[in-house]
């Protein structure tokens, strides 16, 4: 075996591999691997070729800045960890430490949890997803008569965005308004965030990460206002079918969760037909918010911090974290939106 | 001190205590059932700290059987 570093000309190779990676896999397609993984240093793939030359495992390691208690803490965020023979994946996960020092991982397999929980990470409470507007996306195997109920319920549960304008708290918008940019400029990330645990990327990488002119992904920027100052920032990846909240960050929890229901607004002002919202978070005041809006929980994601060796200790009230759903690439999914004739988006089930 | 070999049965006893002495020198990755990805990192682990070295990324790959992390241990000492 041998693990390289991903170049252009490994694509190939790669993408041979990719069914057995996942029917979504974001790998098999080249834009989205050569982007995240050949512009900046701070994101790489690593292919585990087999003698054979065919590859038989993968890891990207996108080391991401997060601040804690107001220290600076950089931490590998594995994505597309994939091995297809048994006990490489610890080939790659040692890669992964040795890169990065320490990692963090937000979702994950199974087999990655098997991995950390064995390396003895520490564990927050798990993330809840929010959903508005479910899909009642129907599964493989289901029964008929469920299907039937969610055919009937996509009818009839789900509506188009405007018709939630009328969930905002009161007096909402007479303090808050989002305003959409098109450009990540100075000032756009509060100078005060509200949570002791957060992403805190700087401005290079959120150009690249949430880049606002990529072909196969459409992330919109929004700056929050209150009262007219800059109070923090939304990112929304907004696709046909669905938006992502990706990403966003503010002076005040109850202002960022406002400033998400905002800029999904805003972004589904338009629109006639349903479209599902999803978003992640651990903060409770938030949670309030979202649930007080008509979203649903809908399942939760583990997250867990550590080294080769062991835990790493975060803040204590866990529930005053920053998570946002589109770290590393969780909001990433094929199809893409350059895929001409791939109809059905991402399995929304992989999100949660 | 024993020597290298005799330390790196050790490791690998310590994690594959079902193998006897002619099995780990036989083994490798797929070959044994109980060598998942844990015990690959326990392993690579347990070798670095009896060896006092540190695999490098590149390296990792190579370190898929005994006799290949034998070959690695033995190339350093003569290093």
């Amino acid at each position: 075996m041998r693990l390289v570093e991903y170049r252009p000309e490994h694509f190939e190779a790669l993408k041979a591999a990719s069914p057995a990676f996942g029917r979504n896999s974001a790998l098999a397609h080249r834009p989205f691997v050569d982007h995240y993984y050949t512009t900046q240093d701070w994101c790489r793939l690593f292919l585990l070729f087999g003698d054979d030359e065919r590859v038989e495992g993968s890891i990207g390691i996108d080391r991401m800045r997060f601040e804690a208690d107001g220290r600076e803490l950089f931490l590998g965020f594995a994505t597309n960890f994939y091995a297809l023979q048994p006990g490489a994946g610890g080939l790659l996960f040692m890669q992964w430490m040795k890169r990065a020092g320490a990692g963090i991982v937000f979702g994950g397999s199974a087999d990655t949890h098997k991995i950390t929980r064995a390396r003895n990470w520490a564990y927050a409470p798990e993330v809840p997803t929010y959903v508005l507007n479910p899909p009642y996306a129907p599964r493989p195997g289901e029964a008929a008569w469920r299907r039937a109920a969610k055919t009937l319920l996509r009818r009839v549960a789900r509506r188009p965005l405007p018709a939630f304008a009328t969930r905002l708290a009161a007096g909402v918008r007479d303090v808050l308004a989002v305003r959409e940019e098109h450009e990540y400029v100075d000032g756009l990330a509060p100078a005060t965030s509200a949570f002791p645990f957060r992403f805190a990327p700087d401005l290079d990488y959120l150009r690249w990460r949430y880049d606002l002119r990529l072909p196969f992904v459409r992330y919109r920027l929004f700056r929050i206002l209150r009262r007219g100052a800059p109070a923090g920032f939304v990112v929304i990846n907004d696709s046909p079918s669905r938006l992502i909240v990706a990403h966003g960050d503010a002076d005040d929890a109850l202002a960022l969760a406002q400033g998400m229901l905002l800029a999904a607004l805003e972004v589904g002002a338009a629109d006639v037909a349903p479209r599902t919202v999803i978003l992640t978070s651990l903060n409770t005041a938030m949670q309030r918010v979202f649930e007080g809006f008509g979203f649903r929980r809908e399942g939760a994601r583990p997250l867990a911090v550590g080294t080769l060796k062991g835990p790493i200790a975060l803040p204590a009230d866990a529930s005053s974290y920053l998570v946002n759903l589109d770290w590393g690439d969780n909001g990433l999914r094929r199809p893409f939106l350059d895929e001409a004739g791939l109809a059905a988006e991402g399995d929304l089930a992989d999100q949660r | 001190m024993a020597d290298t070999e005799t330390r790196l049965r050790r490791c690998f006893a310590a994690v594959f205590p079902d193998l006897d002495e002619a099995q780990i020198a036989e083994a490798s990755l797929g070959s044994i059932a109980a060598w998942d990805s844990v015990a690959t990192i326990t392993l690579l682990s347990l070798v670095e700290e009896e060896f006092g070295v540190s695999f490098e990324p590149e390296d990792l790959a190579r370190q898929t059987s005994f006799a290949k992390i034998l070959a690695d241990l033995e190339a350093r000492d003569t290093a």
